[in-house]
């Protein structure tokens, strides 16, 4: 595996690693930079970077222009850029493993509520189980209230009468099932780049 | 007995792991070793001389060489020694680089390895006998089977040299794919005028037998031997009487998609198949004929003159025998259809570069207009690269001539309609042949627009006015690194090439391997191009893999030239690896008759014994290990030759 | 009868009870019933592949540890839940790694999963489980007349393909009586969570599909997924505000759709809790045939 000397930075390198050890994660090196996924994903036209700059950074080793980019939040995880390589790279992954460091580092382009969603969003699934959307959408929008205004208020009445909002949602019994899984990866230390222990 | 062993230091390969200098030592302690040496290259001249010399000094009748693989350089050595007056089969590789330095790491075990392997070889060499390689008489006539350019230049080169050349094509025509281009790069010389004099060649070479609309069914025998045989399909129509007019074609009501054409216009069901067609005669497809399907009509025979319609005619078989076959068999273009995300087969304004070639055609189905399915011209136009190719979902490889193709494509749309807009979608742009970027370079001076970025998709729903009506082309240009959306009329797909539709029964019929991605297999990448791994069948063309009209040209003269080689020489040589029957020992029992895959054992009608066809003997010693009563064996691989070498690993 | 396992997701028990509902109901019709596996947790969706790759995985082991102890089949309804079910149990054959992850991690809990429960769509189990024959002949209203555009959403061709050939709802649609339109953004992303997060790019990933339903004239847009559900229906009112267009088109399940024309009844099916009237267009089908 390539290690670039004039790399941002060490502290990051263990993306790259990661990045690696992703099935199939060193293919980023036969990327021909075709552009097809641009092409393919539906929300490239709103990136800074299209995907396949990202691929392009991350085998650069720019880690940090990679995390920062507004790109990784906007990916919405559809898949079509992955089914259209012609190298077979599974780029939705990569954006993913982007996306884990984001929150992990906290480092973030600022128009991305994507880790706060996703922050919140697990943060339920972690207590109770599952998940109550009215909740989520409510907690997200404490940090962002405009989003509230996108829907006219009265759909959320109409939402309400239908029947359809559910105040209170059930909770998974044997949460400590979970919470014993996690746990584990906790104290073993697992983590997915290192080096076969199996 | 008196045994020479070389031990080679092949540089570093065997001697960074194996200490020869010990091996040496060990291999002049063995019986019957004469002398032995260690060298650093035994393959090169004065390795080769060292053996040499000690054969003359010692007047040694045994040779060993330790050294790499038989494979690289059995025949090396084997020359070598014959040179220095040994018989060539007193000798005996033994693989210490293959079979010990590259594949042990500890140096102790490999030495040791090594010391066997000598020591084995030379007891073998110990029980040899001096052996001949058998020869077979080859016939001097070539079976050339596809007929396209380079079956074509293959043939004429053949039979220019006296040879007779049997020529089968399985399409009604000769030309292949050439014959339905329209200009060629870089020149832009028009295909047909360069093709159809090479064409009608063929049918005016003495030389040449042209079965045309037949295919090979099977072929037995060996090289310098084959039997081929051969059916020609049934034409309805009698070759010998019909004069190629034409007036049957005219009066037919029967009408099917026209397969020259690429499925943009019709023919009717009885039809010659373009106007430069070699031979140029009709045939007629029964599933479009009416009286095949229904019975009735049998209009072409009234008007047929020359009284050449023949609705009885019957499949002819025929049986060649040739010395040398040479599979020109083509390619097959891509299924545009597999390429879903650009909507050919959905869109009508989304071709290929193949229906484009026959649009440009003047003889095509738009008379050289270079139109849109409504028969309006282009305002804009979407040239996309690599269909099909440089893909992992569909073919690794970069079929090669696509990138040229869409330039001259480019080229000739701003040439045919002045004012068009012209955008050429590459990943990479190859021009690497003789004048190609030079026509690259003229091609974007003449203002197509090359981008660099591969089209994710092809839709016609706009999302803004000025796309209404078009088709629209979504593409990254990754220069610029933005994504965009053009609006086109037309979208050309430059798709890539294949191996043939029936590629993998011709590799079956003549026993010829296939590369993973489906060509032929050549005898070797570099060095032996046109050669397959089976004597005697050579290959040329685009069946071996996907290039222009310049090497398939190249090609086919190489792979006759092989072919000529062989024949010029009047025979080939067989290894000497024969079955040899004891009489006394055999008992008449037949078992190893039915185990032969040559056809190689025969029963003596008179003495009731098994006998041996030395010319079909391939040596593969199943009859050896089968007889009961030991009563075969295989020169050159005698069971007892085998047994010392067995004692030698062993010991 | 079959019995399916079934695993609903956080949003069929919340906003999008009618998928549920409308799944029961036509399950009575053409012979399954649904089970649902007993104390399952939420699959993550997407969000959590984006903390936590390792705990996705994880979350979604346990519930096919659950899920193995009835059966070896698991059907979802939603995409998300298909997307992270099956690519989790996919990765566990593929991947050494994550199969010792997963392994130990549900060994600690107590659980045990041997790999082999399979995660299917509830529309490939409508699609494989039923000949095409025995299903038009539960159509008792046929939907005459009416062009439904059939909107597959993401997940279910990539990025584990349903065993489905690519025009299955189109299918479902011709058995219902009913027109398919030519959708060629049929499984182009509907926005996901970005409608919500990020408006501003999300709302022009539901315009883009809503303009093509318009313009191939489609009265009724049918989803295999309650988030393309929400956004495509949900927020028709924002992308009119935002672009200045007239969008107006139902948005159903393909249960809802399949059971109308089966002849189950509006309530059972849940049809008429939806914002845009999926029922009034459904019923012009009757009038037509009249």
């Amino acid at each position: 595996m390539p290690e670039a000397s004039w790399w941002e930075s060490k502290e990051l390198s263990f993306v790259y690693e990661r990045i690696l050890s992703l099935a199939e994660g060193n293919r980023i090196f036969e990327c021909i930079q075709c552009g097809t996924c641009g092409g393919a994903c539906p929300v490239s036209f709103a990136m800074d970077r299209t995907p396949r700059q990202v691929i392009n950074l991350v085998r650069s080793g720019r880690m940090e222009e990679a995390l920062k980019s507004e790109s990784i939040w906007l990916c919405a995880s559809c898949y079509n850029c992955a089914a259209e390589c012609p190298a077979g790279i599974k780029i939705t992954d990569v954006m993913y493993t982007l996306k884990v460091a984001s929150t992990e580092l906290g480092i973030h382009h600022k128009n991305s509520l994507g880790p706060v969603f996703a922050k919140t969003l697990v943060s339920q699934l972690e207590s109770g189980g599952r998940i109550a959307e009215v909740q989520l959408i409510l907690r997200v929008a404490v940090h962002k209230l405009g989003l509230l205004t996108t829907l006219n208020p009265v759909i959320y009445l109409k939402l309400f009468m239908a029947g359809r909002v559910k105040l209170r949602g059930e909770k998974v019994k044997r949460m400590e099932e979970l919470k014993k899984m996690n746990g584990w990866l906790i104290a073993s230390s697992f983590s997915l780049e290192e080096k076969d222990r199996v | 007995m008196k045994i020479g062993v070389y031990i080679c230091h092949c540089g570093t390969n065997i001697a960074g792991v194996v200490n020869v200098k010990e091996v040496t030592e060990y291999a002049s302690s063995l019986p019957n070793v004469a002398v032995a040496r260690d060298y650093k290259y035994m393959c090169s001249e004065p390795g080769q001389n060292l053996i040499g010399d000690d054969i003359r000094q010692y007047g040694l009748d045994g040779v060993v060489v330790a050294a790499c693989s038989p494979t690289m350089h059995e025949p090396t050595f084997q020359t070598a020694v014959s040179r220095a007056g040994m018989n060539p089969y007193m000798f005996q590789m033994a693989s210490i680089r293959e079979h010990v330095s590259w594949v042990t790491v500890d140096p102790e075990e490999a030495t040791e390895k090594a010391k066997k392997l000598v020591e084995a070889a030379a007891a073998r060499v110990s029980l040899q006998e001096p052996l001949a390689k058998r020869r077979i008489p080859v016939r001097q006539s070539v079976l050339v089977v596809g007929g396209g350019i380079a079956g074509i230049e293959a043939a004429l080169k053949c039979a220019d040299a006296g040879k007779k050349v049997y020529l089968v094509e399985k399409e009604p025509s000769i030309g292949g794919h050439m014959a339905m281009f329209d200009k060629t790069f870089p020149t832009l010389d028009c295909s047909q005028c360069i093709l159809t004099p090479k064409m009608v060649e063929v049918v005016r070479n003495e030389n040449i037998e042209l079965l045309d609309y037949s295919e090979v069914e099977e072929i037995s025998g060996h090289v310098g031997d084959f039997k081929v045989s051969v059916v020609r399909k049934p034409r309805y129509v009698d070759s010998t009487k019909c004069t190629g007019c034409g007036i049957c074609s005219t009066k037919c009501p029967g009408k099917a998609p026209d397969e020259f054409n690429m499925g943009m216009s019709k023919r009717k069901a009885i039809y010659i198949p373009f106007p430069q067609a070699v031979p140029l005669k009709a045939l007629i497809d029964r599933d479009s004929c009416l009286y095949y399907q229904k019975g009735i009509c049998k209009v072409c025979a009234k008007f047929c003159t020359a009284g050449a319609i023949d609705f009885d005619q019957e499949p002819d078989h025929l049986s060649l025998e040739v010395g040398a076959v040479i599979l020109a068999t083509g390619f097959k273009p891509f299924d545009a259809r597999r390429a879903r995300e650009y909507g050919y087969g959905k869109y009508p304004n989304v071709i290929t570069s193949l229906e484009f070639e026959r649009m440009t055609s003047s003889s095509g189905p738009t008379g050289g207009k270079l139109v849109l399915k409504d028969g309006r011209e282009p305002e804009s136009v979407a040239i996309i690269h690599c269909v099909g190719s440089r893909n992992v979902n569909d073919n690794l490889y970069c079929s090669k001539i696509c990138c040229m193709q869409s330039l001259k494509h480019a080229h000739l749309l701003k040439e045919h309609i002045p004012g068009v807009t012209v955008y050429d979608f590459f990943i990479d742009l190859r021009a690497a042949g003789k004048g190609y970027e030079e026509f690259y370079r003229r091609v974007m001076g003449e203002g197509t627009i090359m981008i660099r970025g591969r089209p994710a998709l092809i839709t016609d729903v706009p999302s803004a006015p000025v796309e209404k009506g078009k088709l629209v082309v979504v593409a990254e240009d990754t220069i610029l690194s933005t994504v965009q959306r053009y609006p086109v009329d037309m979208a050309i797909l430059s798709i890539g090439l294949e191996a043939g539709e029936d590629a993998k029964e011709l590799a079956r019929t003549f026993t010829c391997s296939r590369t993973a991605d489906g060509f032929f297999l050549e005898k070797h990448p570099k060095l032996a191009p046109v050669s397959t791994p089976t004597a005697g069948v050579f290959i040329a063309g685009a069946c071996q893999g996907p290039k222009d009209i310049p090497d398939s040209v190249a090609q086919a003269a190489a792979a006759a030239a092989e072919a000529l080689a062989m024949m010029g020489k009047g025979y080939f040589e067989l290894e000497p690896y024969v079955a040899r029957v004891t009489e006394e020992l055999c008992s008449g029992c037949g078992v190893c008759l039915n185990l032969c895959a040559y056809n190689a054992l025969e029963k003596d009608p008179q003495t009731g014994l098994t006998k041996v066809v030395e010319a079909l003997c391939q040596g593969c010693g199943a009859c050896v290990a089968a007889c009961p009563s030991n009563a075969l064996d295989l020169d050159g691989f005698k069971t007892k030759q085998v047994a010392a070498e067995l004692e030698g690993i062993l010991a | 009868m079959k019995t399916l396992q079934f695993f609903p997701g956080c949003s069929l028990l919340g906003f999008n009870e009618a998928y549920y509902k409308s799944a029961i109901a036509l399950g009575k019709i053409i012979g399954y019933q649904l089970e649902e596996i007993d104390d399952w947790n939420c699959c993550g969706a997407t969000a959590y592949f984006s903390i936590s790759e390792e705990r996705t995985f994880l979350a979604n082991a346990r519930n096919l540890a659950i899920a193995q102890r009835n059966a070896d089949e698991l059907t979802v309804a939603c995409g998300a839940c298909y997307a992270s079910l099956s690519k989790t149990a996919r990765y566990y054959t593929q991947s050494r790694k994550l199969k010792f992850l997963m392994d130990s991690a549900l060994k600690e809990a107590g659980m045990v999963y041997d790999g082999k429960v399979i995660v299917r769509h509830l529309l490939e189990v409508v699609f494989n489980e039923y000949p095409k024959g025995e299903l038009a002949a539960k159509v008792v209203r046929p939907l005459k007349g009416i062009k439904i555009a059939p909107y597959y959403g993401c997940m279910i061709f990539r990025p584990i393909p349903a065993p489905i050939p690519r025009d299955a709802l189109e299918q479902l649609i011709q058995l219902s009586g009913a027109i398919p339109v030519d959708f060629s953004a049929k499984d182009k992303c509907c926005g996901g969570m970005l409608v919500n997060n990020r408006p501003d790019v999300g709302l022009e990933l539901v315009r883009n599909l809503l303009s093509e339903a318009q313009m191939k004239e489609a009265q009724l847009i049918i989803t295999t997924c309650p988030l393309c559900q929400i956004n495509l229906e949900l927020y028709q009112g924002a992308v009119n505000r935002k672009y200045d267009t007239e969008f107006k088109i139902p948005v159903i399940y393909f249960t809802q759709m399949l059971g109308y024309a089966m002849g189950a009844s509006p309530e059972e099916l849940r049809l008429g809790t939806e914002l845009i009237s999926g029922l009034d267009v459904l019923k012009k089908a009757e009038v037509a045939k009249a």
